[in-house]
């Protein structure tokens, strides 16, 4: 995927998530659609990195809008991509068991990261937000993240096999 | 720059690291405020921000309004109610007034100066809610061009909704009293000797205890502001919606229901 179709596809997805969010009362616990889309992306492509940037500038501009420190989301986000490249080296990336694990796991750590972070900042919450919230958004980011990698992982399949085909031709020799 | 090339993955893992770091540790040394970079990239973040949650605001609103016409109706029952035990109020505070009055002129005879000052209310439109955490912070579309500054007190019609915690040009953000990091003081409108404080956060009910644990309080109860803190005297805080004695800590703990409904929260105004 170019960067030129990634960056499009952060663009898209946030306008979405703040148009849900503005829809939506404030004390709804939302699924997290640019993390969904960062997690899956790690996981499926080989080319991590870009997704790894977009992810973590998505987080800046979502730390800029809306949180009270810079780095709080960032570093949530760094924290849970990084739990799904350690994923990746267990599980495989092109079956889409892995996607609700990267999920699961990503939420979690993101979550987590947040709460740490929070703390060392100042803040007074309790373990049980996180917590709270995992049980709720885990599930909802589970549900984006499948959708998220049929998508993704079809674009990645296309590619891999037309690879294959080009090895096959003897253009590789 | 050639181990950059060969090792993509690694650099931009380490480049992530240290940019957010970088940001934590600015964050935790400027306690939250922003400086030119950041506030003039918010400033930009929220012109585009501003359109999409005033169409999602307006689309939303005519939805709501469209599937809600029974319990418009009951809302319509109820302010007619209102509207009758409120009559009901005026003519007692008439009197009050009158004696509020012979108090007024008594202080003048007496040359008594109070510290009383006018306080000045700028009003906003709430922009963005993030909820896809459990901090409870939301931007608003005024900030240092109308003279606000972190620390402002936020109020929705009579009730307390929170204080600025950051603000740039053209906008602010609001940490909200059902966000557990804010601790909020607070005594009975019935008996203002009874003072309390916020502690905690459960579904949007504030959880508290009362300084007196021995103190005859019930549901129903209304609270306001103590003066004590950040928050000025005499702002509604909630109503009591449960009261129980904790023996483990011998304190009695209130659980208060906001005096602001923070799911359909748009308008707000901050005192400055």
């Amino acid at each position: 995927m170019t960067m030129r179709k990634i960056l499009g596809l952060y663009i898209a997805l946030g306008v979405l998530e703040l148009i849900i969010l503005s829809l939506t009362p404030n004390n709804w616990i939302l699924g997290n659609i640019l993390l969904s889309l960062t997690l899956v992306g790690t996981l499926v492509s080989q080319e991590e990195e870009k997704w790894i940037g977009m992810g973590v500038a998505s987080a800046f501009i979502r730390d800029l809008l809306f949180s009270t420190s810079i780095g709080l989301n960032m570093s949530g986000m760094v924290m849970a991509v990084i739990s799904v490249l350690l994923l990746k080296k267990f599980v495989s990336s092109e079956h889409f068991l892995s996607s609700v694990f990267a999920a699961i796991l990503g939420t979690l750590i993101y979550l987590l990261s947040l709460w740490v972070t929070s703390l060392m900042l100042g803040g007074t919450y309790d373990i049980t937000s996180p917590l709270r919230y995992f049980l709720i958004q885990g599930p909802i980011n589970v549900v984006i993240s499948l959708i998220m990698f049929y998508f993704i992982s079809k674009n990645y399949r296309k590619i891999i096999k037309n690879d294959r085909f080009v090895y096959r031709q003897g253009i590789y020799k | 720059m050639r181990f950059i090339k060969e090792h993509k993955l690694i650099s931009t893992l380490i480049l992530v690291i240290v940019v957010t770091f970088g940001f934590l540790v600015y964050s935790l040394s400027s306690t939250g405020s922003g400086n030119f970079l950041t506030d003039g990239l918010t400033s930009a973040g929220n012109f585009f921000v501003k359109p999409v949650n005033k169409a999602g605001n307006s689309v939303s609103k005519n939805v709501n309004g469209a599937f809600s016409y029974k319990e418009l109706l009951k809302e319509n029952e109820k302010l007619k109610k209102e509207n009758e035990d409120l009559k009901q109020q005026v003519i007692n505070l008439t009197l009050t007034d009158n004696q509020l009055k012979s108090l007024e002129d008594l202080k003048g005879v007496l040359n008594y100066k109070t510290s009383d000052k006018e306080l000045n209310i700028v009003s906003a439109d709430v922009v963005s809610i993030d909820s896809t955490n459990w901090m409870n912070v939301f931007t608003i579309n005024r900030g240092t061009e109308s003279g606000i500054e972190a620390g402002h007190v936020v109020i929705a019609g009579e009730g307390l909704v929170g204080k600025v915690t950051d603000a740039g040009k053209g906008w602010a953000k609001v940490s909200t009293i059902i966000d557990q990091n804010i601790k909020v003081s607070f005594k009975l409108k019935g008996n203002l000797d009874l003072i309390g404080v916020s502690n905690d956060v459960e579904k949007g009910r504030i959880q508290g205890f009362m300084l007196d644990s021995s103190a005859k309080i019930e549901s129903g109860e209304q609270l306001i502001t103590s003066g004590m803190g950040e928050y000025p005297e005499s702002i509604d805080v909630g109503t009591i919606t449960r009261t129980k004695y904790d023996k483990d800590r011998h304190l009695l703990t209130v659980t208060i229901k906001p005096a602001v409904d923070f799911t359909s929260l748009q308008k707000v105004s901050v005192i400055l």
